[in-house]
């Protein structure tokens, strides 16, 4: 604890700083129409293929409806939205060599500092574009690619690449994968060769910074036979009083015996709608671990699925989310268990604060094939006052006779007995509400590392603010 | 000439995260009182859960004798049927399932035969008298809303009733008043003067002890062996406790 | 007389969620025109209860005068209206009761006077012949701090064929108390639809005990409005669904008064192809101030070619509440069979012990001995080949 409160707080408004947008970007323009697509298809100089499935995509994504459950999303007008915005600059491997201006903004949020202190490798999206990226020399020597997406569509991996982009999340999905598979840009590729152990983990920094637009960016990894990372991503954007789009996408390839741990923690503002997908398959004694905290957004839909696939391959979900006033926060996790022995966990917990909603909802699937599957879940939500709201909606689906699933949620509020003893060892009462709920969320923040752990600890103190 | 019923031979067990048992060798003979003794988290449940075959702890070296037969392979319903009891620290609910029921269903299983009813009536309304039950708890759910000393009562009641040759008491005299300890200590009594039974008392305390004769004691330390000795050990580790014991495992273990 | 089908939503949950799941309604399809009456006719009803019929105008003033308000912004979250416009809330909704209303002749209104305490138990027998198609309609109108003990059952020949469709309204006055017992042993090539609103004023309490053994499509909805203060809901439903049968069950708890309780509590138990869809609901409504909920599901798996959906849901607009569910599928726990085995008992015994102890202990309820023993000779009948 006196650690975690060390470290310096964060202040909302280093979130908040905005580009001048006069000064060399490019924007494409708003709307989603098929020489938009094409545009875009050819600013980012596609192969073919990738030309051919951006079109493909788009009339998918025309052809499906929104879906009937979950937040309102009507606030989402795509005439609205620009899918395409970049700053008249290539990538870097060096962070002198990045623009002032955007330079200045990893500044704040620290990515610099991070990258050096406790990081593999980092990349950094701002708007459509990866504007940086490098990987540290030892990591590197040790064959693992850590590269932006549209570098991989035509370097060493291509065929890789064409063989798994989109094959987990495909644009029949729903809506915003279609959309996603049209205008999609930016984001990382991340190769981890057999029996790699990369002791330091990675990070992908994406920031929002233009007003009106979407951000779509593709994160593909595949972690080969045995190997081992821990990937971490960081999403934040400044405020703006038009709705932004991230529908990103996220495939994760866990190989036999191999092990990936994701962790999010998602800041984006509050005009945010994040309509994100993140998948993962995992083979045969693999596992796939996530570490998700949802603190951002207007309105997020937001359900890591993991397919467990091969024989004893497990999978464990921690999230948290933290809705407060203005936001429609939807979150939770769904598991696909197809191999034998497979086993899944899922421990979330929720907050409701001034008017936010927070709905937690999951699926577990046990397929017929999936002897002896065991699954449990755990989660818990706290209301913090009356004019919030706080759902449970959680599914599960068992088709053998062998499986064992098991499911706990609890509702609530902070016990007034706490606050009182808290209050009798001469704490404020204030600092005792913050203290339980830093209390709730602390199963979630001990997976993260420590300075990230820190991160949303100052997350949690700032939305307690003016209890 | 004594009978030798259980033979413990190197046993070594272990669960997913890890060795808790380690080379237990323990001989009982039939009509012999043995008990356990230990300080928290020695493993003492954990050997009675062994012997009983819990599939939850897997025997990783040695084996286990009953009557002469190796039952280190079978399943903990055939050891029962052999004649071996486990009293639980925590029996189990079962909503819907009467006490009396349950017990025909479990006569019936271990024998193999009809049940004689009246018989069987008779023995059940004595037994509950020796243990100072109501009655009604015969049509009562199993263990369903009793209070931690009737849970108890009712693992002694079924170790009365479904005669084994060799019972496992966990803790049974845990959490119990004065007055329950006394009516517990009788019905073991019972089984172990009147029907002969061998035993493998495990507990912590030694209340239980002062009525119930005890040819040897075991004291268990992470999960090793560490001594053996006659009922006087009892009295010993009553006034001493377990502190000479700790740290003697290692030794042993070389 | 000529072939008409119809198709119906039954059983809409409050709170849609992903569709590939299949669990957000059941579209029913097929003849249900009424070919036959259930006769209910009561000799010698005890004083202080009183039955008479209905016609549907009288029927749906009376429901609508006793049907909680609903207020439009207390829906939030979804972009659908949770529960669909009833005027009465039902467990399988509009289309259902819009059909019960087009089919049913009269309502049966089954009063309890003021102040009367029925301590013998009500029996309501209900005796399908193979191919009748029935609906039936009552409306249960329990009056201030009145007691009543209400035994339904729905049963047919073995084998028989047919179609019951039962709506149950139920309306609790300040202080009342109802325990409604309803056993469900239809034949094998039955389609059962069992419909149940309730609304509970002042500290009224409702104990809904239901058994849900017999018919080849089973469909049970409730939905219990807790309007009044201190008003106490506690349901206990046991279900078997066994070789090519399937079930849907969709209950809700609105708990709309302050320190109002619910505890609902589902056992099941599937085996052969069988096919089981439960949504239990726990919704905490503004206003429901030092509420509680819990609701628990088990469901014990026999076979391997099973298909099992569970949805346990807590809706929360309310902060000083506490909710809890739990949902437990698969085989015996190890537990349980380790307890079991320590005393000789092998693994397939021990199951079928704990099948029927599951179901009993839901029966045991019933105050009707017989009735505990028909339903204990069903459920032996239903494990046989």
């Amino acid at each position: 604890m006196s650690e975690k409160q060390n470290i310096q707080e964060v202040d909302r408004s280093l979130y908040d700083f905005k580009d001048d947008e006069s000064k060399g970007f490019f924007r494409m323009k708003e709307g989603l129409t098929r020489d938009i697509v094409e545009q875009i298809s050819e600013e980012k100089h596609d192969p073919k293929w990738m030309h051919d499935f951006r079109l493909k995509s788009l009339e998918i994504y025309n052809n499906t409806e929104v879906p009937n459950w979950g937040p309102p999303i009507d606030g989402l007008d795509m005439d609205r939205i620009s899918s395409y915005v970049r700053s008249k600059s290539n990538m870097k491997g060096n962070w002198d060599e990045v623009p002032e201006e955007i330079k200045n903004t990893f500044e704040k949020l620290g990515i610099p500092q991070a990258e050096r202190e406790s990081l593999a490798g980092v990349g950094a999206q701002y708007d459509s574009e990866l504007v940086y990226h490098n990987v540290k020399d030892e990591v590197a020597k040790s064959g693992v690619i850590y590269t932006d997406m549209e570098s991989a569509l035509t370097g060493d991996y291509a065929d890789l690449v064409q063989q798994t982009f989109m094959h987990l999340v495909p644009p029949t999905d729903h809506k915003f994968a279609a959309l996603h598979g049209a205008v999609w840009s930016g984001g990382s590729f991340v190769y981890v060769p057999k029996g790699v152990k990369v002791d330091i983990p990675l990070q992908s920094y994406f920031r929002l910074n233009a007003k009106g637009a979407g951000q779509f960016e593709h994160t593909l990894i595949i972690v080969d036979e045995g190997a081992d990372l821990h990937f971490i991503e960081g999403c934040s954007a400044p405020k703006y009083n038009v709705a932004n789009l991230h529908a990103g996408c996220v495939e994760l390839y866990v190989r036999k015996g191999a092990r990936l741990r994701y962790s999010t923690i998602e800041n984006w503002s509050k005009n945010m709608y994040n309509l994100n997908t993140k998948r993962a398959l995992v083979e045969e004694g693999g596992r796939m671990e996530w570490v998700s905290g949802s603190f951002g957004s207007h309105v997020s839909y937001l359900y890591p699925t993991t397919i467990l696939k091969g024989d004893h391959s497990h999978c464990e979900f921690t999230g948290i989310t933290f809705a407060g006033n203005g936001q429609n926060l939807d979150t939770g996790a769904k598991m696909i268990h197809i191999g034998e022995d497979t086993s899944s966990y899922i421990n979330t917990k929720s907050i409701s604060k001034d008017g936010g909603v927070s709905t937690y909802r999951s699926s577990i699937v046990i397929e017929k094939t999936a002897k002896r599957a065991k699954s449990s879940v755990d989660c818990a939500s706290l209301m913090l006052d009356d004019i919030s709201r706080s759902d449970t909606i959680p599914a599960m689906d068992v088709r053998t006779g062998d499986a064992d699933v098991g499911h706990e949620a609890k509702i609530g509020r902070i016990s007034d007995e706490a606050v009182f003893y808290l209050m009798s060892r001469g704490i404020t009462e204030s600092e005792a509400r913050a203290m339980i709920v830093s209390g709730f969320a602390d199963p979630v923040s001990k997976e993260l590392p420590l300075e990230y752990a820190a991160e949303m600890n100052n997350l949690i103190k700032l939305e307690m603010e003016g209890m | 000439m004594a009978e030798l019923l259980l033979k413990v031979q190197d046993l070594s067990a272990a669960i997913e995260e890890g060795e808790l048992l380690h080379h237990i060798n323990l001989d009982v003979n039939a009509g012999e009182t043995h008990v356990l003794m230990g300080p928290n988290g020695a493993g003492k449940s954990t050997l009675g859960y062994t012997l009983m075959g819990n599939p939850a702890y897997k025997v990783t070296g040695g084996k286990i004798f009953f009557d002469g037969e190796d039952v280190t392979a079978l399943s903990a319903d055939k050891r029962a049927r052999m004649g071996m009891f486990l009293s639980f620290q925590n029996p189990l609910e079962v909503p819907g399932l009467s006490l009396e029921s349950f017990l025909r269903n479990a006569i019936r299983q271990r024998t193999g035969k009809p049940l004689k009813i009246f018989q069987f009536k008779k023995e059940l309304e004595e037994t509950m008298a020796l243990l100072q039950m109501d009655p009604s708890y015969a049509d009562r759910d199993l263990n369903v809303g009793f209070s931690g000393g009737e849970k108890k009562k009712a693992e002694i009641l079924q170790l009365l009733m479904l005669r084994p040759k060799f019972a496992i008491l966990d803790e049974t005299d845990s959490g119990l008043d004065v007055d329950a300890v006394r009516t517990v200590s009788r019905g073991i009594e019972e089984y172990q003067k009147k029907r002969g039974g061998a035993l493998l008392v495990i507990t912590h305390s030694t209340k239980i002890l002062e009525s119930l004769h005890v040819d040897y004691t075991h004291v268990l330390v992470k999960g090793t062996m560490v001594t053996t000795g006659g009922p006087e050990l009892v009295d010993e580790i009553n006034a001493h406790g377990f502190e000479k014991y700790v740290g003697k495992e290692d030794s042993e273990k070389a | 007389m000529a072939q008409t089908t119809k198709t119906m939503q039954v059983g809409r949950i409050p709170s849609l969620t992903w569709n590939k799941l299949k669990v957000n309604y059941s579209l029913l399809e097929g003849d249900f025109s009424v070919t036959a009456d259930v006769a209910t006719a009561f000799e010698g009803l005890p004083e202080g209860i009183s039955e008479r019929a209905l016609t549907g105008e009288e029927a749906e003033a009376f429901l609508s005068a006793h049907a909680p308000e609903e207020k439009q912004e207390a829906v939030i979250a979804g972009k659908e209206p949770i529960y669909h416009p009833q005027a009465f809330g039902t467990g399988l909704g509009k289309e259902v009761d819009d059909f019960v209303r087009a089919s049913a002749k009269s309502v049966s209104l089954f009063e309890v006077a003021e102040g009367a305490k029925i301590d013998t138990p009500i029996l309501w027998d209900m005796h399908f012949e193979d191919g009748a198609r029935a609906v039936t309609s009552q409306i249960i109108h329990v009056g201030e701090n009145a007691s009543l003990t209400l035994v339904m059952t729905s049963d047919s020949e073995k084998m028989a064929s047919g179609v019951s469709l039962i709506s149950t309204r139920v309306v609790l006055e300040r202080g009342a108390q109802l325990h409604l017992a309803k056993t469900q042993m239809l034949g094998r090539g039955f389609l059962s639809m069992d419909d149940l609103g309730a609304a509970l004023k002042d500290g009224a309490a409702l104990t809904l005990t239901q058994l849900e053994l017999g018919a080849e499509k089973t469909y049970v909805g409730t939905q219990a409005e807790l309007v009044g203060k201190a008003s106490r809901l506690a349901v206990n439903m046991g279900y078997l669904v066994t070789r090519r049968e399937n079930a849907w069950i969709n209950v809700n708890a609105v708990q709309r008064g302050k320190k109002t309780d619910v505890k609902m509590h589902f056992d099941g138990v599937l085996d052969g192809t069988a096919q089981k869809n439960f949504c239990g609901t726990i919704d905490f409504r503004k206003g429901s101030k030092g509420s509680k909920g819990n609701e628990q599901e088990n469901v014990l798996l026999l076979s391997d070619d099973i298909v099992n959906k569970t949805l346990p849901v807590i809706l929360c607009e309310e902060e000083d509440v506490e909710g809890r569910h739990g949902a437990s599928i698969g085989r015996l726990d190890e537990d349980m069979l380790f307890y079991m085995a320590a005393r000789g008992i092998d693994e397939k015994t021990a199951e079928q012990m704990m099948v029927r102890a599951r179901l009993r202990a839901v029966a045991s309820a019933i105050p009707v001995r017989s009735l505990r023993d028909r339903i204990r000779d069903f459920i032996e009948e239903a494990f046989e080949a």
